[in-house]
């Protein structure tokens, strides 16, 4: 352990001087169990209950049984950061897990998207949360409180994915809590606060919650392009005690916190990938049986199979950086129509570059860009600036489809189709790879209904939702319904969506718009 | 933190799903034995999702995992088969008259005022202690002063009646005819159906007892593991069965204790003449018992052969608008499960 205090203090020290700038990190060595189970918790060694960690859990159990995955570390997004390091690894791949762990706190800490994060998670968000569900559990019963959380992290991705902007605010509502007389004896206190003067109290703050409710919902303004925060929009209409407020809030605040992490999943794996093997491979005198070591620990983070957001990001980072220091951009570069000239652009450069020590090269125009570019872009933007054809080439990236009849998947795309390819990558990381659901009407037919709209089209094409075996669009609107408490109706494509009260249960209804 | 808990409440909620879908699958493929899959995407929260037809994939592997893939599977067993012939909504089987079977049954009702400390009832003995202390002025409950210790005559002690219950009692007999023409492929079958009746009587009744007699010209009782094993090679003698069936009930389960359950099982071939022997033996047979169950297994290349046995239609004929004709309940048979299904609906319907 002190041994590896040393390590880490020495590879901080590395990681400063390449220019990383990162919050003070705390280590902590976790069995594998214990490693699992952060995992399942998305990162965070506490969390309020609900059965979905224990699903993540197996999954995860399952799959690691496949020989697929192996985790090394997990870091949280904080001031100071927490990381767990598996106690699994060997020295080597402890070191080199360290100087990945500072590339992601560094990418925490500067990167423009994660500016909103409430960087004392850990205490503020997950401890808070933990009691709070545990506090309605033991009020309300743990199993209305477990739908509730069902119905809530159902539509914890219907948020407000675009930067910076809340349009309708932020939900900071004070709670009115009936006025109790405190004596200055304990045994007192249920003598001077009667039983029904607490409940006649209740009723009346629920009343004036109603009326609050009706005179909010006249005088809500929603932008002319729709809401995105569907999420906020119930959490201030409709009609919810306060605990389910409360947990609404709180799926709603995660939902936010975590959203950064997924919006920029390449670049941070690739930074934190990039620094990690700048940090072995250049600063520290790696001896031979450590360099194998370490080649192993780096092969199985990029070598498995399918599209792999680390091998990505990594390229693409050296790659810009690879082409900013060669001046491979601007217009002269683009039109150069000379492709024995366009491969062999900058190439004194390059060599320059090379010989240079190793610190000389932090202000290299490739190295400033790649910083520009960690500090500003998310994952969005960072492609559809940096994916060129000619890197799509190189990585060998196509697009595959199943053959419905044989099970096995087939390509669709020849080499040329670099469009199409593009296309289907920036949609996996527009809204997260989510459908953008906006809320434009909320009294339709003048009764109060929602009318949500889903308008995704790429290249005049639109993109159907998920709806068979299991319907999953209608599960998601029947719990919008289940909030709203009144019907909800969705237009996709052609179709609309209808989701209202039935006999019994919530019933959705389908027909061509 | 251990995360125990939450695996426990997704393995319930696996089981939950688990059940729902076995229910599902028998509605859909009848009293079959099969095999269920749970896919992550049943399980997980439902949520707006893009239903891709193609996915990104780099260098040489192809496309990762699919998130539709199957990650639990389970048999549908028998046993499951017969938790859902509840929902068949099989009337419930009543025992006929009265039944004087007792069961012996205590009840820790009773009190007494000595026996061992374990047994003490604390509330009881103080109150007793309260009792007397009041009346000899030890202990002022206006002033609340004074003591109160319990003696020993204060001291009471939990103690057991015992009550007896009438308990219904049932007793199956099941016959089957072991001669060479039945093949293993419909003893499988009529397998199925003893497993499913005897399942079924079970929820029905507290205690059962079961009887096997196999026979050919000969009838003999065996235990049930021989029962389904023994092959003979002889002649075919119904009569055989039915008699040793009845001497069976009125040497051990006099009808007036015991609710009786009789099948029989045979390819419908009998010797010429005996049928009529069988029918006036069922006449008197019947009478005594709460069903007499015939279910006629075919044997296909037999049936191509020299037809279909006739000892179905025979008793069906025999008994055609007769007062038994309600408690003799016979079905055809033939290696469809579906066949299965109907019997089993015929039999307890």
């Amino acid at each position: 352990m002190n041994e590896l205090k040393k390590e880490a203090i020495e590879i901080a020290e590395i990681a400063k001087a390449y220019n990383l700038d990162f919050f003070d990190t705390i280590f902590e060595l976790v069995t594998r169990d214990e490693m699992n189970e952060i995992i399942a918790r998305v990162g965070f060694p506490q969390r309020y209950h609900h059965w979905i960690f224990g699903m993540e859990y197996e999954k995860f159990r399952i799959q690691t049984k496949k020989g697929g995955t192996r985790f090394f570390e997990l870091v949280i997004n904080s001031d100071p950061a927490y990381a767990w390091l598996a106690r699994t690894n060997t020295l080597e791949q402890q070191k080199s897990v360290i100087a990945h762990v500072y590339g992601h706190v560094d990418f925490f800490k500067n990167n423009l998207w994660y500016e909103h994060t409430n960087r004392n998670a850990l205490n503020e968000l997950y401890d808070t949360h933990e009691g709070k569900v545990t506090g309605y559990s033991n009020k309300f019963g743990e199993l209305n409180v477990e739908e509730f959380l069902d119905t809530c992290l159902s539509l914890s991705n219907l948020i407000d994915t675009t930067p910076g902007i809340r349009r309708l605010g932020d939900f900071n509502e004070e709670r009115e809590e009936p006025v109790v007389i405190k004596p200055r004896i304990d045994y007192l206190k249920d003598w001077l606060n009667p039983e029904e003067e607490i409940k006649k109290q209740e009723e009346e703050i629920k009343l004036r919650g109603e009326e609050k409710r009706k005179k909010l919902l006249e005088g809500i303004i929603i932008p002319d392009d729709g809401e995105r925060d569907i999420l906020l929009f119930l959490l201030k209409y409709a009609k919810l005690e306060d605990w389910q407020k409360d947990v609404l809030a709180m799926v709603r605040e995660e939902a936010y916190y975590f959203l950064p992490q997924r919006q920029t999943k390449i670049m941070n794996e690739g930074w934190a990938t990039y620094w990690q093997s700048k940090i072995m491979v250049e600063a520290l005198k790696l001896k031979e049986s450590e360099a194998i070591d370490y080649c192993d620990t780096f092969s199985s983070i990029l070598g498995s199979g399918g599209f792999n957001p680390y091998k990505m990001g990594l390229i693409l980072f050296k790659n810009i950086e690879e082409r900013w220091n060669a001046c491979r951009y601007g217009g002269d570069y683009e039109n150069c129509t000379d492709s024995y000239k366009k491969e062999n652009w900058g190439r004194d450069k390059l060599e320059q570059i090379a010989k240079m020590k190793r610190y000389e090269r932090n202000n290299t125009g490739g190295r400033r860009k790649i910083f520009q570019v960690r500090a500003a872009y998310n994952d969005l933007i960072f492609l559809e600036e940096f994916f060129t054809k000619e890197f799509c080439k190189e990585q060998s990236i196509r697009l595959v489809k199943k053959n419905e009849e044989t099970g096995g998947q087939e390509e669709i795309t020849s080499d040329d189709d670099f469009k199409a390819i593009k296309n289907r990558l920036l949609l996996n990381y527009t809204n997260c790879g989510m459908p953008i659901i906006r809320l434009v009407d909320y009294n339709h037919n003048n009764n109060g209904e929602l009318y949500l709209v889903h308008l995704d089209v790429i290249d005049g094409q639109h993109i159907p939702l998920k709806n068979e075996s299991p319907k999953k669009a209608d599960d998601t609107l029947k719990n919008i319904c289940k909030l709203w408490g009144k019907p909800v109706h969705l237009e996709t494509g052609d179709q609309l969506l209808s989701a209202k009260q039935g006999n019994k249960d919530i019933i959705v209804e389908k027909r061509r718009k | 933190m251990s995360i125990d808990r939450e695996i426990q409440r997704f393995k319930d909620k696996i089981n939950e799903l688990i059940k729902e879908k076995k229910r599902e699958y028998i509605q859909k493929h009848g009293l079959r034995v099969g095999t269920i899959k749970i896919a992550w995407n049943e399980i997980e929260l439902p949520q707006f999702e893009y239903a891709y037809d193609s996915e990104i994939s780099q260098g040489k592997g192809g496309a990762g995992d699919q998130p539709g893939e199957h990650f639990y599977e389970e048999d549908v067993s028998l046993e499951d088969i017969l938790d859902i012939l509840d929902e068949l909504k099989l009337p419930r089987l009543e025992p006929k008259g009265e039944t004087n079977i007792f069961k012996e049954e205590e009840k820790w009702t009773s009190e007494m005022n000595s026996g061992p400390e374990s047994l003490l009832i604390r509330r009881r003995t103080f109150k007793e202690a309260l009792k007397r202390s009041i009346v000899m002025g030890v202990y002022n409950p206006e002033t609340q002063e004074g003591f109160i210790i319990p003696a020993t005559e204060d001291k009471r002690y939990r103690a057991s009646k015992i009550k007896y219950k009438p308990e219904a009692a049932a007793v199956i007999i099941y016959m089957m005819d072991v001669s060479g023409s039945i093949y293993d492929a419909q003893k499988e079958v009529i397998q199925d159906i003893v497993k499913i009746t005897d399942g079924w009587i079970g929820k029905c009744y507290p205690t059962v007892k079961r009887k096997y007699i196999v026979h050919d010209a000969e009838a003999k009782i065996v235990g049930p593991s021989e029962f389904f094993s023994i092959t003979t090679g002889g002649g075919t003698m119904i009569s055989s069965a039915y008699l040793c069936c009845m001497n069976e009930i009125k040497n051990n389960y006099p009808p007036s204790r015991w609710n009786i359950y009789t099948f029989h099982f045979s390819d419908g071939d009998n010797w010429p003449g005996d049928t009529e022997k069988c029918i006036k033996i069922l006449k008197e047979l019947v009478p005594q018992i709460n069903l007499f169950c015939y279910g006629q297994v075919s044997n296909e290349q037999f049936v191509r052969y020299w037809g279909s046995g006739e000892f179905l239609g025979e008793l069906e004929n025999a008994f055609k608008g007769s007062e038994l004709e309600d408690k003799i309940r016979v079905a055809d048979i033939n290696k469809d499960l579906e066949s299965i299904k109907n019997a089993i609906i015929t039999f307890f319907k």
